[in-house]
Protein backbone atom coordinates (compact mmCIF):
# COMPACT_ATOMS: atom_id res chain seq x y z
CA UNK A 1 0.00 0.00 0.00
CA UNK A 2 0.98 3.50 -0.72
CA UNK A 3 -0.74 6.94 -0.40
CA UNK A 4 -0.45 7.44 3.61
CA UNK A 5 0.19 11.25 3.04
CA UNK A 6 -3.55 11.57 1.27
CA UNK A 7 -5.49 11.16 4.04
CA UNK A 8 -8.81 10.23 3.16
CA UNK A 9 -7.95 8.90 0.10
CA UNK A 10 -8.11 5.39 -1.07
CA UNK A 11 -5.28 3.58 -1.04
CA UNK A 12 -3.62 2.45 -3.78
CA UNK A 13 -3.07 -1.52 -4.36
CA UNK A 14 0.32 -1.88 -5.85
CA UNK A 15 0.77 -4.44 -8.84
CA UNK A 16 3.75 -6.79 -8.62
CA UNK A 17 4.98 -5.07 -11.94
CA UNK A 18 4.12 -1.39 -10.61
CA UNK A 19 6.35 -2.72 -7.46
CA UNK A 20 9.01 -4.34 -9.50
CA UNK A 21 9.62 -1.04 -11.10
CA UNK A 22 9.52 1.25 -8.40
CA UNK A 23 11.31 -1.10 -5.73
CA UNK A 24 9.08 -1.41 -3.61
CA UNK A 25 9.09 -3.75 -0.34
CA UNK A 26 6.96 -6.74 -1.27
CA UNK A 27 3.92 -7.09 0.85
CA UNK A 28 3.51 -10.67 0.26
CA UNK A 29 6.31 -13.04 1.54
CA UNK A 30 5.70 -15.03 -1.92
CA UNK A 31 6.30 -12.07 -3.73
CA UNK A 32 7.80 -13.54 -7.12
CA UNK A 33 10.84 -10.61 -7.45
CA UNK A 34 11.99 -10.93 -4.11
CA UNK A 35 12.27 -14.89 -4.12
CA UNK A 36 13.86 -14.47 -7.79
CA UNK A 37 16.45 -11.97 -6.12
CA UNK A 38 17.04 -14.83 -3.51
CA UNK A 39 18.76 -16.93 -6.14
CA UNK A 40 20.42 -14.36 -7.68
CA UNK A 41 23.12 -14.34 -4.82
CA UNK A 42 23.52 -18.13 -5.27
CA UNK A 43 27.05 -19.13 -6.42
CA UNK A 44 28.10 -21.93 -8.29
CA UNK A 45 29.07 -24.89 -6.14
CA UNK A 46 25.96 -23.82 -3.87
CA UNK A 47 24.73 -27.25 -3.27
CA UNK A 48 27.34 -28.22 -0.74
CA UNK A 49 29.96 -27.51 -3.41
CA UNK A 50 27.73 -28.67 -6.42
CA UNK A 51 25.25 -26.62 -7.36
CA UNK A 52 24.74 -24.44 -10.81
CA UNK A 53 24.12 -20.94 -10.57
CA UNK A 54 21.56 -20.06 -12.16
CA UNK A 55 22.25 -17.41 -15.19
CA UNK A 56 21.45 -13.78 -13.92
CA UNK A 57 20.40 -13.30 -17.63
CA UNK A 58 17.86 -16.21 -16.95
CA UNK A 59 16.79 -15.09 -14.07
CA UNK A 60 15.95 -11.43 -15.42
CA UNK A 61 14.05 -13.07 -18.70
CA UNK A 62 11.84 -15.46 -16.00
CA UNK A 63 10.99 -12.69 -13.81
CA UNK A 64 9.91 -10.27 -16.74
CA UNK A 65 8.06 -13.00 -18.20
CA UNK A 66 6.12 -14.27 -15.40
CA UNK A 67 5.05 -10.37 -14.34
CA UNK A 68 3.87 -10.11 -17.28
CA UNK A 69 2.17 -13.52 -18.23
CA UNK A 70 1.23 -14.67 -14.59
CA UNK A 71 -2.05 -12.83 -12.94
CA UNK A 72 -1.16 -11.53 -10.01
CA UNK A 73 -4.44 -12.48 -8.18
CA UNK A 74 -3.70 -16.31 -8.90
CA UNK A 75 -1.79 -18.02 -5.79
CA UNK A 76 1.87 -17.30 -6.10
CA UNK A 77 4.67 -19.98 -6.66
CA UNK A 78 7.22 -21.07 -3.81
CA UNK A 79 10.32 -20.73 -5.92
CA UNK A 80 13.52 -23.08 -5.67
CA UNK A 81 17.04 -23.35 -6.75
CA UNK A 82 17.43 -26.42 -8.93
CA UNK A 83 20.79 -27.98 -8.59
CA UNK A 84 21.37 -27.78 -12.08
CA UNK A 85 20.72 -23.87 -12.60
CA UNK A 86 17.14 -24.65 -13.05
CA UNK A 87 14.34 -22.78 -11.36
CA UNK A 88 11.29 -24.60 -9.74
CA UNK A 89 8.03 -23.22 -8.83
CA UNK A 90 5.81 -24.88 -6.28
CA UNK A 91 2.04 -25.25 -5.32
CA UNK A 92 0.27 -27.28 -2.92
CA UNK A 93 -3.64 -26.16 -4.41
CA UNK A 94 -5.84 -28.81 -1.95
CA UNK A 95 -4.53 -31.84 -2.55
CA UNK A 96 -2.69 -31.40 -5.81
CA UNK A 97 0.78 -31.03 -5.20
CA UNK A 98 1.95 -28.80 -8.28
CA UNK A 99 5.38 -27.89 -9.93
CA UNK A 100 7.14 -26.26 -13.07
CA UNK A 101 10.43 -26.36 -13.34
CA UNK A 102 12.38 -24.13 -15.55
CA UNK A 103 15.58 -24.37 -17.57
CA UNK A 104 15.41 -19.87 -17.83
CA UNK A 105 18.44 -20.32 -20.84
CA UNK A 106 16.11 -22.92 -22.87
CA UNK A 107 13.08 -21.06 -21.52
CA UNK A 108 11.08 -25.06 -21.19
CA UNK A 109 9.06 -26.19 -18.32
CA UNK A 110 8.29 -29.30 -16.91
CA UNK A 111 4.93 -29.38 -15.31
CA UNK A 112 3.88 -31.92 -12.89
CA UNK A 113 0.86 -32.51 -10.52
CA UNK A 114 0.34 -35.09 -8.18
CA UNK A 115 -3.24 -35.30 -6.83
CA UNK A 116 -2.62 -37.07 -3.35
CA UNK A 117 -5.46 -38.10 -2.83
CA UNK A 118 -6.15 -40.08 -6.51
CA UNK A 119 -2.29 -40.83 -6.38
CA UNK A 120 -2.51 -39.64 -10.16
CA UNK A 121 0.16 -37.71 -11.22
CA UNK A 122 0.17 -35.96 -15.11
CA UNK A 123 3.07 -33.97 -16.88
CA UNK A 124 3.37 -31.50 -19.46
CA UNK A 125 6.35 -30.38 -20.95
CA UNK A 126 5.87 -26.47 -22.14
CA UNK A 127 7.33 -23.36 -24.11
CA UNK A 128 7.51 -21.05 -21.48
CA UNK A 129 9.02 -18.30 -24.03
CA UNK A 130 5.21 -18.24 -25.72
CA UNK A 131 2.30 -16.61 -23.53
CA UNK A 132 0.85 -20.30 -24.24
CA UNK A 133 2.85 -21.98 -22.17
CA UNK A 134 2.09 -19.29 -19.38
CA UNK A 135 -1.60 -19.14 -20.02
CA UNK A 136 -1.94 -23.03 -19.73
CA UNK A 137 -0.20 -22.93 -16.19
CA UNK A 138 -2.21 -19.87 -15.37
CA UNK A 139 -5.30 -21.97 -16.55
CA UNK A 140 -4.31 -25.08 -14.38
CA UNK A 141 -3.84 -23.28 -11.46
CA UNK A 142 -6.66 -21.44 -11.21
CA UNK A 143 -8.63 -24.51 -12.14
CA UNK A 144 -7.16 -26.13 -9.23
CA UNK A 145 -7.61 -22.57 -6.88
CA UNK A 146 -10.81 -21.66 -8.22
CA UNK A 147 -9.82 -18.44 -8.16
CA UNK A 148 -10.02 -15.84 -10.35
CA UNK A 149 -8.67 -15.71 -13.91
CA UNK B 1 17.24 -51.48 9.62
CA UNK B 2 13.76 -52.82 9.64
CA UNK B 3 10.31 -51.27 8.37
CA UNK B 4 9.84 -48.38 11.25
CA UNK B 5 13.58 -47.53 10.67
CA UNK B 6 13.80 -43.64 10.60
CA UNK B 7 15.84 -42.45 7.40
CA UNK B 8 17.20 -39.08 8.53
CA UNK B 9 17.90 -36.15 5.71
CA UNK B 10 19.18 -33.42 6.07
CA UNK B 11 17.58 -30.21 4.57
CA UNK B 12 19.54 -27.84 2.81
CA UNK B 13 18.71 -24.31 3.32
CA UNK B 14 18.07 -22.85 0.12
CA UNK B 15 15.23 -26.09 -0.29
CA UNK B 16 13.36 -24.26 2.22
CA UNK B 17 11.08 -20.82 1.90
CA UNK B 18 8.83 -19.50 4.40
CA UNK B 19 9.10 -22.79 6.47
CA UNK B 20 8.07 -24.83 3.11
CA UNK B 21 10.49 -27.63 2.03
CA UNK B 22 10.58 -28.36 -1.83
CA UNK B 23 9.91 -31.65 -2.59
CA UNK B 24 13.37 -31.49 -4.81
CA UNK B 25 15.08 -32.48 -0.84
CA UNK B 26 13.31 -36.07 -1.47
CA UNK B 27 15.25 -36.50 -5.07
CA UNK B 28 18.38 -37.34 -5.94
CA UNK B 29 20.04 -35.03 -8.52
CA UNK B 30 21.64 -36.32 -11.73
CA UNK B 31 25.08 -36.68 -9.83
CA UNK B 32 23.85 -38.40 -6.86
CA UNK B 33 23.96 -41.95 -9.48
CA UNK B 34 20.05 -41.93 -8.28
CA UNK B 35 20.72 -42.83 -4.67
CA UNK B 36 19.36 -40.43 -2.20
CA UNK B 37 21.33 -40.22 1.00
CA UNK B 38 20.05 -40.27 4.58
CA UNK B 39 21.16 -40.77 7.79
CA UNK B 40 20.62 -44.64 8.99
CA UNK B 41 17.80 -43.34 12.37
CA UNK B 42 18.95 -47.16 13.99
CA UNK B 43 22.45 -45.82 14.64
CA UNK B 44 22.15 -42.23 15.19
CA UNK B 45 20.04 -39.59 16.09
CA UNK B 46 18.80 -36.76 14.27
CA UNK B 47 20.43 -33.88 16.44
CA UNK B 48 23.76 -36.22 16.29
CA UNK B 49 23.47 -36.57 12.35
CA UNK B 50 22.93 -32.59 12.06
CA UNK B 51 26.48 -32.39 13.94
CA UNK B 52 27.89 -34.95 11.87
CA UNK B 53 27.08 -33.42 8.95
CA UNK B 54 27.76 -29.81 9.72
CA UNK B 55 31.42 -31.25 10.53
CA UNK B 56 31.30 -32.06 7.20
CA UNK B 57 31.23 -28.37 5.95
CA UNK B 58 27.66 -29.08 4.64
CA UNK B 59 24.75 -26.90 5.01
CA UNK B 60 21.46 -27.77 6.60
CA UNK B 61 18.96 -26.02 8.54
CA UNK B 62 17.63 -29.25 10.37
CA UNK B 63 16.24 -32.89 10.25
CA UNK B 64 13.73 -34.51 8.27
CA UNK B 65 12.56 -38.08 8.20
CA UNK B 66 10.60 -40.86 6.04
CA UNK B 67 10.98 -44.90 7.10
CA UNK B 68 11.94 -47.56 5.71
CA UNK B 69 8.41 -48.77 4.79
CA UNK B 70 7.21 -45.69 3.46
CA UNK B 71 9.92 -45.98 0.74
CA UNK B 72 9.05 -49.23 0.21
CA UNK B 73 5.45 -48.17 -0.13
CA UNK B 74 6.86 -46.14 -3.43
CA UNK B 75 8.76 -48.69 -4.67
CA UNK B 76 12.16 -47.43 -3.34
CA UNK B 77 14.66 -49.49 -1.47
CA UNK B 78 16.57 -48.25 1.17
CA UNK B 79 19.64 -49.65 2.63
CA UNK B 80 22.75 -48.95 4.66
CA UNK B 81 25.70 -47.76 2.45
CA UNK B 82 28.43 -47.76 5.43
CA UNK B 83 31.54 -47.53 3.29
CA UNK B 84 30.36 -44.15 3.17
CA UNK B 85 30.38 -43.69 6.96
CA UNK B 86 28.87 -45.93 9.22
CA UNK B 87 25.60 -44.52 9.56
CA UNK B 88 25.19 -43.24 5.82
CA UNK B 89 22.17 -44.84 4.25
CA UNK B 90 20.40 -44.49 0.72
CA UNK B 91 17.46 -43.85 -0.67
CA UNK B 92 17.50 -45.83 -4.25
CA UNK B 93 15.89 -44.41 -7.04
CA UNK B 94 17.16 -46.51 -10.11
CA UNK B 95 15.74 -47.14 -12.72
CA UNK B 96 12.82 -44.23 -11.77
CA UNK B 97 11.84 -42.29 -14.37
CA UNK B 98 11.73 -38.60 -14.10
CA UNK B 99 7.80 -38.32 -13.76
CA UNK B 100 8.34 -41.16 -11.35
CA UNK B 101 11.28 -39.28 -9.04
CA UNK B 102 8.71 -36.22 -9.36
CA UNK B 103 6.02 -38.12 -7.62
CA UNK B 104 7.62 -40.38 -5.60
CA UNK B 105 9.84 -37.27 -4.08
CA UNK B 106 6.78 -35.35 -3.61
CA UNK B 107 4.95 -38.19 -1.61
CA UNK B 108 7.75 -38.49 0.63
CA UNK B 109 7.83 -34.97 1.23
CA UNK B 110 3.87 -34.92 2.55
CA UNK B 111 5.07 -37.74 4.79
CA UNK B 112 8.15 -35.99 6.39
CA UNK B 113 6.70 -33.12 6.95
CA UNK B 114 3.63 -34.74 8.51
CA UNK B 115 6.27 -36.23 10.38
CA UNK B 116 7.54 -33.28 11.34
CA UNK B 117 11.24 -31.99 12.04
CA UNK B 118 12.75 -34.19 14.09
CA UNK B 119 16.01 -31.43 14.24
CA UNK B 120 16.49 -27.80 13.49
CA UNK B 121 19.38 -26.12 14.07
CA UNK B 122 19.22 -22.68 15.82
Amino acid sequence: LRGNKDFGKAPVVMSLEDRVMNHVPPLDPLDFASQIDDLRVLQDGWYDGRGKAPSAMGLDWLLAAFVENYPDDLPQPYVYPVAEGDVRLEWDLGSHSLSLEIDPIRRIGLWHDLDLNRDHDESQTLAMDHADGWSWVANRIQELSGGPA
Amino acid sequence: MTGATLLLRQIHPAFIKLGRVTSQAFRPTPKDENRLSVYNGDLIQPQAAWEHYHARNLESVGVLAVTVAECAQEDLPARPSPEIFPEHAEIDFTGCSANQCEKKSKKLRVVAETRGWLYQAD
